[in-house]
């Protein structure tokens, strides 16, 4: 069912038993994980069924520290969320990505990868993908690894229909929860703003906050506030820690053995390290994009090879005749560490048409960052040399530590943290089901609750998690319905 | 690696490279041991020492 707004919706009657704030990737997939299980839910969506500038308007915000995008440009309020613009890169966490690294604080999830493998097959149809190869070893402590370049599901469009004709889903567009209201054990209510304007509250017995990775932290700063604490009882950690994937262009390549590095149709290649290569160096996780360039930036990098080892230039020139695809550039997509300061913030100045403060998104790499950046590289062309595949330059900026180059990409739109997910209630934000810490009927879809962020894109475990946390609902609903029974 | 083992290994390797790059090359370049005995990195290139020294068969 879909209802146009909030006074529509009260007239049907429905009732929901799961309260499911968000309609992106996340909420839509834990909808239709209970809908399959015959549970009733309510999906609020802030936005229409397309763009709007006043529901845009709601995303913006300011950015302390690093350059990043505009908080309005890098994530879309409408159905289907950010789905409506993401690339469909594709990839799940590794196993070590959920394990503590000793020389980083903070790190470990209380979950392990086998606890969401269940969900792949299931994640795999949302997503329309295929299984992914096992990672091939390329050299010593590189692995050749497959990113998905998948159609890039968009959620609002894929399960509009399904969701019109569902009796067990009820999607209320152009209506936000504006707050959650709680005691500090539950949330009781969640106030609506449907068309612009306040239309009420609606009850549920369970709630799901699946906003997207910056707003889950914003809704719930604010409505602890409104409720004095009740919402988030242990709120230590609630918004911080936030993380993204910084990127760069960070050096050249030639490849003198491209059958051992073949790119993809698109002229990728895509690299990771092994867990011991971490640690050998104290980096955090990352993946080295090989992309093959023409033959013209070749010619250069040939110049300058050739007044640091000539014969070794006249080597690489003379297969370069060959295969003319064998030059490359590099980029590189790391991992950040979660840190405190990191964090989304209340504005004290700046509010939206509805009066919720705006974000203030504190974020800024420090030398972790660049440690990671440079000795990815160093390692990288350290491997490629030593097994005569190619050799790699590190840009200078990279090498000098110079500012980050403001021509490039500079992060992946991923936001992760902020509620995140831990046992410890002074560093994270929920448990290893994604409730809220101490709120018996509060739970966080979406990457929001990602206690370290890999170095691969989100949206496949996003889904595998929703997968996990609606599977979990179902069960939570039918034992407390039997419980009422009795 | 404890920091006195990693300094052993970059005052042999840097040496090693300083021997092994011709003359002008070292004036004019920047030159930094790797974790490996056989690599050098001359100005950002990682190459080989083999590379630098100009006997690559
Ligand atoms: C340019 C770009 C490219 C990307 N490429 C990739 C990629 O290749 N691979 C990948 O894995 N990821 C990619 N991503 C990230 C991906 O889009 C997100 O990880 C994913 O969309 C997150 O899903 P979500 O459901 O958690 O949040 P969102 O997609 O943000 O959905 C949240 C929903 O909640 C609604 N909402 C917000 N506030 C409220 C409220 N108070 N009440 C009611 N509703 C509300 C919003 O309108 C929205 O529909 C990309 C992102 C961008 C911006």
């Amino acid at each position: 069912m879909i209802f146009q707004d909030a006074a529509q919706f009260a007239a049907s009657g429905f009732t929901p038993q799961v309260c499911i704030v968000g309609a992106g990737p996340a909420g839509i997939t834990i909808a239709n994980k209970l809908a399959a299980a015959g549970i009733p839910s309510v999906l609020l969506e802030g936005g229409a069924e397309e763009w709007t500038e006043d529901s845009q308007d709601v995303y913006r915000g300011v950015t302390i520290g690093d350059p990043y995008f505009d908080l309005d440009i890098t994530r879309l309020r409408f159905l289907g969320g950010c789905s409506n613009h993401w690339a469909g890169w594709c990839r799940v966490l590794d196993a070590h990505d959920f394990t503590a690294k000793s020389y980083v604080p903070d790190t470990g999830w209380p979950i392990r990868r086998g606890d969401i493998e269940p969900f792949l097959p299931e994640t795999f149809d949302v997503l329309g993908l295929h299984d992914f190869p096992p990672d091939r070893q390329t050299t010593d402590r590189f692995y050749r690894f497959e990113v998905q370049k998948s159609e890039a599901v968009r959620f609002g469009e894929k399960y509009r229909e399904a969701i019109a004709a569902s009796e067990h889903i009820a999607l209320l567009l152009n209506t936000a929860a504006g707050e959650l209201v709680g005691d500090g054990t539950r949330i009781t209510a969640a106030k609506l703003i449907s068309n612009g304007a306040a239309a009420g509250e609606i009850a549920a017995p369970f709630f799901v906050v699946a906003t997207g990775g910056l707003e889950n932290s914003r809704l719930l700063l604010w409505s602890n506030e409104r409720s004095n604490g009740g919402v988030v009882p242990h709120a230590d950690a609630l918004g911080r820690y936030w993380m993204e994937h910084p990127m760069y262009w960070t050096g050249n390549a030639f490849l003198t053995d491209t059958a051992a590095l073949t790119p993809d149709h698109e002229g990728h290649a895509f690299f990771i390290p092994s867990p011991q290569a971490m640690a050998e160096r104290e980096v955090l996780n990352f993946h080295v994009q090989v992309e093959t360039m023409p033959f013209s930036g070749a010619k250069r990098m040939i110049a300058d090879l050739a007044c640091h080892a000539p014969q070794t230039a006249e080597w690489v020139s003379n297969l370069l005749g060959a295969k003319l695809q064998c030059s490359a550039r590099v980029h590189l997509d790391w991992e950040q560490a979660p840190r405190r300061h990191n964090r989304v913030a209340l504005s004290t100045t700046e509010r939206d048409a509805y009066g919720v403060p705006r974000i203030e998104l504190h974020w800024k790499k420090d030398e972790l960052d660049r440690h990671t950046m440079l000795e990815a590289m160093r390692m990288f062309g350290e491997d490629l040399a030593r097994k005569d595949l190619g050799r790699v330059q590190i840009s200078d900026w990279v090498l000098n530590g110079e500012d980050y180059p403001d021509d490039m990409e500079l992060a992946g739109n991923h936001h992760m943290g902020g509620t995140r997910m831990g046992t410890d209630v002074k560093t994270s934000v929920v448990d290893s089901d994604c409730r809220v810490h101490g709120m018996a009927n509060l739970f966080v879809g979406g990457s929001s609750v990602f206690t370290t962020s890999g170095q691969c894109t989100p949206t496949t475990t996003i889904v595998a998690l929703a997968l996990r946390l609606g599977d979990h609902l179902a069960r939570e609903v039918v034992g407390v319905r039997t419980e009422a029974k009795a | 690696m404890k920091p006195s083992d990693k300094t052993g290994i970059r005052r042999r390797t840097l040496l090693g490279a300083l021997l092994a790059l011709p003359a002008l090359a070292v004036l004019f370049r920047v030159i930094r041991p790797t974790a490996h005995q056989d690599l050098v990195e001359v100005d950002g290139w990682i190459l080989k020492r083999t590379d630098v020294e100009g006997d690559r068969a």
